[in-house]
């Protein structure tokens, strides 16, 4: 019987031939490579990135900013985590697919009291009274479906590129 | 009226407060000095301290005193408009377009969720907000009772009450008195035609308002809900024959109002002060000359002194209004005066309305210039108003028609501005069309009045934000430039005209292209005669290219051309004047008129100057065939400065009429003819 103990490694050892004498189960944690939030190099290093996809999550709070910001997780507030999750969810749905193409940044959404500030940067693809009217439209709609008062806030841009950061 | 006095924080109340409490310091401070100082004198606080009353404050108090610290900020749009700089509009037409497109988005929006109503029934909001369900829809199916009916009456939902009346008549339930009383209100207030929604703000802001009087006909509907109500109220009561009374003075229904009403008094009925104030507002309508109205009127006060009833600022509103339209000029002069003046004796002050109403009695366009404006202003200077009837938000307008073109007063006009802009007067002005008319009086006035670079400050104010000017003013505003030689706004105002969309208007672009070609610049530094140049480039551009489908299309006149030849040439692009002559040249068709003979005569001189013969000769056609009588004296000139082959004087002598050869032997020709002979 050998008297070796199992290592708990991270990484695989090749060089040195470790004798096992046992099979154990793994008690690491998963240790998957992280992957959310950032984009791999493409080929051609054409691919555009906004500032903020070009900014890895581990950048939040240093080169970043959150999306959404509420007090949803403070017992006096209510403690509605999950319901401020799934309307924040249900607006960027609404937002995206109701300005066509529209959004070249991503959707902030800014609660205060029981006020919701929805900021984004828009191109300029449509003229303004459609806009307008995507305004109008959307800020009403938002209400009667969370029943408390809805402001836009956007910004124009002439052009798609003039968001772009970097190239990868 | 009575929140005038809560939420002025800086005014009277605090400066009563100020002066006590530091009276209370400045004894408890002396007290707490005796108190140290023992042995010495006491100083007794000798004063009484009075504790002021403890001033409520509403929730939002605060917010609109420091509102009212705020002044307007005359860079910024109106809060309708996105804060963006592709989301602002300039034109007229744009601000328009985009308030109201703003709002179908939104009534969109209701429309859908009226549509999927089974969708939008969830409860979010503790409590409840019944703005954000969808409104209730009243079918057969449900039941539902009186109590139904007494909700929708009092949101004043007057489609769905009517309906639901109907179908609860149909269902046979039983409905009190009071309900159907009630409802016959309602329905004889709106004569059965549903009023716009208090929630589509920009669509009544942009109704189009007429200003002054409307063609009032009767539009009563006859044998409607209203009638069949009163009918059912058999035994009609007093409330019942006021409301409908009352619904047929409205809507000048005059005879069977006056029928309905004689019937009343015939059965003793008590009626109120309202009714009779409807009545008055329909005795223009139910007599035919002043002497009976009059007659009528005095009818009606004495009953009401006889009924001894309090009359109210809508009697006095009412009176003023029908003295005002009775059709004798001095009767109704002096008869405003006088009923003014008894109510004011009786303690109701007058409203907006009632000034207004006194505007209009004497100042009339083809009359004696009266000068009422400037006793009412000292009378309600420095007052803040609030809507008290539906003719005030006429008062403003009116006045400042009445400075610009009654009066002519420039102090008079900045008196009226100081006292819109006192508290919340501003909300008096009613819509945009009003807004946009006081604002167009108050600019012509300045305009005509006022040194250019002060006018020029104001202008600057106001526009684009506030006011865009429509092109009547642009047109007074370049003539009173022109007067007062204010040149250098010239490319600013050419730019306005740019961004306001008024470049297809052919008075505007061509007054300014004769402003630009008169300015000589011998006293002035000679610096905008490129700016001036490029301008009048622009305007040919914009014209030559503008689209054959176009509907609002410039044609030029011979005027126009001849400007922009004087100002291309005054800038000594000499190429571009050629542009333009050689479209007069070969186009005579397409424009209307001819040029001044001094903008020809610059050019032919120019043209000598370039010794073009060609061009000269083909000049020298066009002004013969114009009719000039300067043709005969310009040939001559051609033909002694310009190099010209024989063939050429010949045609020259033909347009003449005579051979130049002979009749100036000093000529270049002559010299060559002499140098080739020799």
């Amino acid at each position: 019987m050998g008297s070796l103990k199992y290592l708990p490694l991270p990484f695989r050892i090749t060089q040195r031939l470790v004798p096992f004498t046992s099979r154990g189960i793994f008690t690491t944690t998963s240790l998957d490579k992280a992957r959310s939030g950032r984009f791999r190099v493409s080929i051609k290093h054409d691919k555009p990135l906004t500032y903020e996809e070009a900014q890895k999550p581990h950048f939040i709070a240093h080169r970043k900013a959150w999306n959404s910001y509420n007090t949803s997780s403070f017992k006096y507030f209510g403690l509605r985590k999950s319901q401020t999750a799934v309307e924040d969810v249900f607006i960027r749905k609404f937002m995206t697919g109701t300005w066509h193409n529209l959004f070249v940044s991503e959707i902030i959404i800014k609660r205060q009291h029981n006020f919701i500030r929805i900021a984004g940067i828009v191109q300029r693809a449509v003229p303004v009274r459609k806009m307008y009217f995507l305004i109008g439209y959307s800020e009403e709609l938002l209400s009667y479906w969370l029943q408390c008062p809805i402001k836009l806030e956007l910004q124009t841009v002439d052009d798609k590129k003039d968001m772009i950061f970097k190239y990868v | 009226m009575a929140n005038s006095g809560r939420y002025n924080i800086f005014g009277a109340k605090v400066v009563k407060l100020l002066p006590l409490l530091s009276r209370r310091i400045s004894t408890s401070l002396l007290n707490r000095r005796s108190e140290l100082s023992e042995g010495r004198v006491q100083h007794k606080n000798e004063r009484e301290v009075s504790i002021v009353p403890k001033i409520e404050r509403g929730p939002t108090d605060i917010l609109k005193v420091l509102a009212s610290t705020v002044g307007r900020d005359y860079t910024a749009a109106h809060y309708r408009y996105h804060d963006d700089p592709y989301l602002i509009p300039i034109s007229n037409l744009s601000k328009r377009s985009f308030a109201l497109s703003k709002e179908s988005g939104r009534k969109s929006a209701k429309w859908i969720r009226q549509q999927h109503s089974n969708l939008f029934e969830h409860h979010v909001a503790e409590p409840p907000i019944q703005a954000f369900y969808p409104t209730p829809v009243f079918t057969d199916e449900v039941d539902f009772d009186e109590s139904v009916l007494n909700t929708l009456i009092n949101d004043s939902h007057l489609t769905d009450a009517m309906k639901v009346y109907e179908m609860l008549q149909n269902k046979g339930k039983e409905i009190t008195r009071e309900s159907k009383q009630s409802l016959l209100e309602l329905i004889a207030y709106y004569n059965e035609v549903e009023p716009l929604d208090e929630e589509w703000i920009e669509e009544r802001w942009y109704k189009t308002g007429i200003l002054g009087k409307e063609r009032q006909k009767n539009t009563w509907k006859e044998n409607g809900l209203a009638e069949k109500i009163f009918k059912e109220l058999d035994p009609a009561d007093s409330k019942a024959y006021c409301a409908i009374i009352r619904g047929r003075a409205k809507y000048y229904q005059a005879e069977k109002a006056w029928h309905l009403f004689r019937e009343a008094q015939a059965k003793s009925l008590t009626i109120d002060i309202e009714t009779y104030n409807a009545m008055i507002r329909i005795v223009n309508f139910s007599r035919e000359n002043s002497e009976l109205r009059w007659q009528l009127l005095q009818d009606l006060l004495s009953e009401i002194v006889e009924s001894r009833l309090k009359p109210n600022l809508n009697t006095l509103n009412s009176i003023l209004e029908t003295v005002s339209m009775m059709g004798n000029i001095r009767q109704s002069k002096s008869l405003s005066l006088a009923t003014l003046a008894e109510f004011k004796s009786l303690g109701i002050e007058p409203s907006l309305a009632s000034y207004y109403y006194l505007l209009i009695s004497h100042c009339k366009d083809r009359g004696p210039v009266s000068s009422i404006l400037v006793d009412i202003l000292n009378e309600i200077k420095g007052k803040s108003f609030t809507i008290l009837d539906p003719k005030d938000t006429f008062f403003f307008v009116t006045a400042m028609d009445i400075c610009r073109n009654h009066l002519q007063d420039l102090d008079l006009a900045h008196m009226v501005n100081t006292l819109l802009h006192v508290g919340n007067n501003y909300d008096l002005i009613g819509d945009s069309y009003k807004e946009s008319v006081y604002y167009r009086h108050f600019l012509a006035l300045k305009c005509s009045l006022e040194p250019f670079d002060t006018f020029m400050d104001f202008y600057n104010k106001l526009v684009p934000n506030i006011y865009t000017p429509e092109p009547q003013i642009m047109e007074e505003i370049l003539k009173s430039l022109e007067l007062h030689e204010g040149y250098e706004y010239i490319s600013q105002l050419w730019s306005d005209m740019i961004i306001f969309d008024q470049t297809y208007r052919a008075t505007l672009v061509s007054l300014l292209l004769s402003i630009m070609s008169n300015y000589s610049p011998t006293t002035q530094p000679s610096k905008y005669l490129k700016n001036f140049a490029d301008i009048a480039w622009k305007i040919w551009d914009t014209i030559e290219t503008q689209s054959e489908e176009k509907e609002k299309k410039i044609t030029w006149t011979g005027q126009m051309l001849g400007n922009i030849i004087i100002i291309s040439l005054k800038a000594d692009l000499i190429d571009k004047a050629f542009m333009v002559i050689k479209k007069l040249l070969q186009s005579p068709l397409d424009i209307l008129g001819v040029p001044d003979i001094n903008a020809l005569r610059l050019f032919v001189e120019y043209a000598i100057k370039e010794d073009n013969g060609v061009i000269c000769l083909a000049c020298i056609q066009y002004i013969s065939d114009a009719g000039f009588p300067e043709t005969v004296e310009l040939a001559t000139t051609v033909f002694e400065k310009v190099k010209l082959d024989v063939i050429q004087v010949g045609r020259l002598s033909n347009i003449v009429g005579f051979n130049v050869a002979e009749k100036s032997p000093n000529s270049k020709y002559g010299e060559s003819l002499n140098t080739t002979t020799q």
